[in-house]
C-alpha cells in the first residue's frame, strides 16, 4: 500500500499523488496530467466555437465571409489591373488557399497571445493545466479553419485542381503551422502581460506579415536574389508548403518548409517557457 | 517521529512560546491526505519605479537594462519552512492573524501558486470552496456552464452528466433556466448554481473558507448542512476562519500561523485557547502603550470603571471589605465535568466555577459568589449560593472547596470572564470579605459537529446567552 512516509522527512513515491514543488526554471511540459484534463480542455474549446457562433449556420457564413469578400477583391483587382502575380493554378484557389491558412494563422496567434491577459482571473483563483488556456484557442481556431475548408473543396472539385500523394503530408504542414502560431502566440502573451503595446505591435505586424507574405502573389514574382531572405518569414514556407500538398501541379518546397519547421518547433519551445514564467508571474501578484 | 510540540522554533520574539506541548501529528498508521514538508513562498516586493509605465515596448525587457544597477526588491517570505501531517479524514482548522500566511498555504495546496522551497503532496482529488463561481461563463448556458465548472476540478463529462440532477436540484434553480444563458440569471441564481458545483464535486481534500455559506438565509442553511454532510464522510478538510468558535465546531485539530510559520499545531481547542490568550493579550498591550499614531486613550468616564483599576460592584453597591481578613481564597479557576482545568468549553459543555478558600476565624456565614463578564466587560450574571441551609449555617476556621456548576447550553460563543467572591450576608448590606475581579477567563466555542445546539443552523447567534430553549408549536386553526 502507497502510505506517506511519516516522519523520516520524505514522501513516497506515487502515482496518484499531487507533488507540489517549486518549477525548475525551464518549461514543464505535463503531459499525463494534461490527457486527464482533457474534458477540460474538450470544455473550453467547445465553449469558444460556441461563444464565437451563436448559430451554427450563420457561423458558417462568417468563417467564410471575409476570405470569399477578399478573394473577390483581389480577383476583380487582378482583373481589372492585368497585374502579374506569378500563380500557376486558377488564382481564386491560390488566394482562397492562402487567405484562409493565413487568417488562422492570425487569429490563433492574436487569441493566444490574449489567453493570458482574459483568463488571468480564472488563473489567479483555480488550478487547471495553465497551457488548457491557449490550447483551446488553438483548436477552437481550427474548427474555423474547416469551416472555412468547406468552399475551398467544393471550388477545388469546380475548377478540376486534384490533390496528388503530396496530400498525405497536409497533417505535417497544419501541426507545423499549429506550432508557429502558438509559438508566436504565447510569446506575445507573456509580453503582452507586462506592456499593452506589445498588443498593438502584434496586431501591425500580422497586417504587414500578410504583404510579405506569399498569400494573394507568388513567390515567383521575388526577384531570385531576395527569395533567400523573402522566406527567411516562415510563414512562406508553411503557405507554399499547405498549397503543394493540396494542389498536384505545385513542386514542394522542402527546403524552404524543412527550415519553417525548425523555426516553429524552437519558437514554440521558446513560448512554452516565456508562457509558464509569465503564468507564474501572474499567479503570484498579490 | 515527533508526537509533540510543532511550537515554531523560531517564532518572533513578540510571540510567546511558553505553550505547553501538545500532541499533533498523526500516528503513522493512519493513511496520509496531505504531507507538507518545509514549505516555504517567498513574494518578492518590486521596489517602487519596477512597474513604471514610460517604459512600454521595452517593458519586458527592462529587467536586462536594469540588471545590477537598481536596488534589488525586498523579499517577504509569507510561508517559511512550515511542516505538517494531515492524516485521511483529518478536519484540521488553519488560524492565525491577517497575513499569516494562511491563504499562501490555501494558493500553494490548490496549486494556484507555485511554492519557492519545499514540497507538499496531495493524495486525492482536491478541491476549494474558496473561490465560488468563478469561471461562469455570462455567454454559456447554465448546463454548459456546471460542465465547464466541474471540468475544471477534474471531474469527467460522464461523472457530472451522473449528478448533473442532483446538482441542479440543490441549486434550485428553475429547471427552465437551466438551459438559457448564465447572463439572464439573477446574481443569486448564479452564485446558487455555482456553489451546488463546488459542493457535488467528490473531492478528498476539501479547503473551506468562513465565508462559504452564500445567498439567502434559507440557502446558506442548506449549505451548512451540505457542508456538514461532507465534513462528516471521512473526508479531509482544511478549514480557514477567523471565527475561532467555527473552527472548534468543524476541527477536531488546528493549525496556528504566524508570520509565515507554524506556531503551534494540536487539538483545537488547545491551540485556540492559546491563541485567544495571545491576540487578547497583544491587544491589551496595545491598549496599554498606543503607538505613536495612534490617539491617546479616552479618559475614562466620571463614575465609570475599568476592572483593570478597581472591581466592579458585585451585588449593588455598599458592600463593605473586612478588615482584618476574615477568609482567604486560596485558588480559583474553571474545571470541566471530570474536575480538570478548562480554558476552552464548548457550548454543549458543564463549566464549574471551583473555589478553595481558607476561613480564619469562626462564626459567620460565608457564601461563594461569581460574577460573569463577556470580553466587553458587560455582566452575563451574577450568582450565590442559595441553599438554604448553607445559608443559615456559620462556617468552622477551614479550608473549603466549593464548585458553581453552570449548565451546558447556556453561554454563547465567546471570552467569559470570571469574578469571585466571599461574602456575609448582614442585616440591610452586605459584607464583603474578598473579592477577586478576574479570578479566571474561558473561552467559549461552538460544540462539535452533530452537537445539537441553540445556533441551529445559523451561523451565529446574538445575545450574551445562548440558552437551548424547549420549543413547542402547535397549530391553533
Amino acid at each position: 500500500m502507497n502510505t506517506l512516509d511519516v516522519g523520516t522527512g520524505a514522501l513516497s513515491r506515487s502515482g496518484q499523488d499531487i507533488v507540489i514543488r517549486p518549477p525548475g526554471a525551464f518549461a514543464h511540459l505535463d503531459l499525463v496530467e494534461l490527457w486527464r484534463y482533457r474534458a477540460t480542455l474538450w470544455r473550453k474549446v467547445t465553449q469558444k466555437v460556441r461563444i464565437q457562433y451563436d448559430d451554427m449556420w450563420l457561423g458558417l457564413f462568417w468563417a467564410v465571409a471575409r476570405p470569399i469578400i477578399m478573394v473577390l477583391v483581389f480577383w476583380a483587382f487582378r482583373d481589372l489591373s492585368q497585374a502579374q502575380t506569378g500563380v500557376q493554378i486558377p488564382y481564386v484557389l491560390y488566394v482562397y488557399s492562402g487567405l484562409v491558412a493565413w487568417f488562422y494563422f492570425t487569429e490563433v496567434s492574436t487569441s493566444v497571445a490574449m489567453s493570458l491577459f482574459r483568463d488571468a482571473g480564472l488563473i489567479q483563483k483555480v488550478y487547471f493545466p495553465r497551457l488548457i488556456s491557449p490550447l483551446s484557442h488553438l483548436f477552437g481556431e481550427t474548427y474555423t479553419l474547416a469551416l472555412a475548408s468547406i468552399p475551398l473543396v467544393v471550388m477545388m472539385i469546380s475548377f478540376g485542381e486534384y490533390p496528388g500523394w503530396n496530400l498525405l503530408l497536409l497533417p505535417a504542414v497544419l501541426v507545423q503551422l499549429m506550432l508557429l502560431a502558438f509559438g508566436v502566440g504565447t510569446i506575445f502573451s507573456s509580453l503582452i502581460l507586462v506592456s499593452r503595446d506589445w498588443e498593438r505591435m502584434l496586431q501591425v505586424s500580422l497586417s504587414f506579415g500578410l504583404w510579405v507574405s506569399p498569400v494573394l502573389y507568388s513567390v515567383a514574382m521575388i526577384p531570385e536574389r531576395y527569395a533567400r531572405l523573402y522566406l527567411a518569414n516562415p510563414i512562406g514556407g508553411s503557405l507554399l508548403a499547405l498549397r503543394a500538398a493540396l494542389f498536384d501541379s505545385l513542386d514542394f518546397p522542402w527546403g524552404a518548409w524543412a527550415y519553417a519547421s525548425v523555426f516553429s518547433v524552437v519558437l514554440a519551445g521558446i513560448g512554452l517557457v516565456m508562457f509558464q514564467r509569465s503564468e507564474r508571474n501572474l499567479a503570484d501578484r498579490l | 517521529m515527533t508526537d509533540a510540540i510543532s511550537i515554531g522554533a523560531a517564532a518572533e520574539p513578540t510571540v510567546s512560546t511558553d505553550h505547553p506541548p501538545i500532541a499533533s501529528a498523526p500516528s503513522p498508521d493512519q493513511e496520509l491526505a496531505i504531507g507538507v514538508r518545509d514549505l516555504s513562498k517567498r513574494y518578492r516586493l518590486e521596489p517602487a519605479d519596477a512597474r513604471a509605465p514610460q517604459a512600454g515596448l521595452l517593458q519586458p525587457f527592462a529587467w536586462l537594462l536594469r540588471r545590477g544597477t537598481a536596488a534589488p526588491g525586498k523579499d517577504f517570505w509569507a510561508l517559511h519552512g512550515v511542516t505538517f501531517d494531515i492524516a485521511r479524514g483529518e478536519r484540521v482548522g488553519l488560524i492565525g492573524r491577517n497575513g499569516a500566511g494562511k491563504t499562501t498555504l490555501l494558493k500553494i495546496l490548490s496549486r494556484i501558486v507555485a511554492p519557492t522551497r519545499g514540497e507538499a503532496r496531495l493524495r486525492g482529488r482536491l478541491t476549494s470552496l474558496l473561490e465560488v463561481g468563478t469561471g461562469f461563463n455570462d455567454a454559456l448556458t447554465g448546463r454548459e456552464n456546471v460542465f465547464v465548472n466541474a471540468s475544471m476540478h477534474g471531474v469527467g463529462t460522464a461523472e457530472t452528466r451522473a449528478r448533473f440532477e442532483e446538482i441542479v436540484e440543490f441549486s434550485g434553480v428553475d429547471r427552465r433556466f437551466i438551459d438559457m444563458r448564465v447572463k439572464h440569471y439573477s446574481k443569486g441564481m448564479r452564485v446558487r448554481l455555482a456553489f451546488s458545483v463546488a459542493a457535488h464535486l467528490d473531492a478528498d481534500i476539501l479547503l473551506l473558507d468562513e465565508v462559504f455559506a452564500v445567498g439567502d438565509l434559507a440557502f446558506q442553511e442548506k449549505c451548512f448542512e451540505r457542508v456538514e454532510g461532507m465534513v462528516k464522510t471521512k473526508r479531509t478538510v482544511i478549514f480557514v476562519s477567523h471565527d475561532l468558535s467555527s473552527v472548534t465546531r468543524f476541527c477536531e485539530r488546528a493549525i496556528w500561523l504566524e508570520q509565515g510559520r507554524i506556531l503551534l499545531d494540536g487539538p483545537s481547542k488547545e491551540v485556540i485557547a492559546a491563541y485567544a490568550d495571545e491576540v487578547r493579550r497583544t491587544s491589551r498591550a496595545r491598549r496599554a502603550n498606543p503607538g505613536p499614531l495612534a490617539a491617546s486613550p479616552p479618559a475614562p468616564a466620571p463614575g465609570l470603571s475599568t476592572h483593570a483599576e478597581a472591581p466592579p460592584a458585585f451585588l449593588g453597591a455598599g458592600a463593605v471589605i473586612t478588615e482584618p481578613p476574615w477568609v482567604e481564597m486560596v485558588t480559583a479557576g474553571v474545571i470541566d465535568g471530570h474536575g480538570r482545568s478548562l480554558k476552552v468549553a464548548t457550548v454543549d459543555q458543564k463549566v464549574g466555577i471551583e473555589f478553595v478558600y481558607d476561613v480564619l476565624r469562626g462564626g459567620k456565614v460565608i457564601l461563594p459568589g461569581v460574577s460573569l463578564y463577556t470580553a466587553d466587560d458587560f455582566l452575563m450574571f451574577s450568582a450565590v449560593y442559595t441553599d438554604r441551609e448553607h445559608m443559615r449555617r456559620p462556617k468552622e476556621p477551614g479550608r473549603y472547596r466549593s464548585v458553581a456548576w453552570i449548565p451546558p447550553h447556556l453561554f454563547n460563543v465567546g471570552l467569559v470572564r470570571v469574578t469571585v467572591s466571599l461574602t456575609t450576608p448582614a442585616s440591610g448590606k452586605l459584607e464583603r470579605h474578598t473579592l477577586i475581579p478576574t479570578a479566571a477567563s474561558f473561552e467559549v466555542c461552538e460544540a462539535p459537529l452533530g452537537v445539537h445546539s441553540a445556533r441551529g443552523s445559523y451561523r451565529e447567534v446574538q445575545g450574551v446567552v445562548r440558552p437551548l430553549l424547549d420549543w413547542e408549536t402547535i397549530r391553533l386553526g
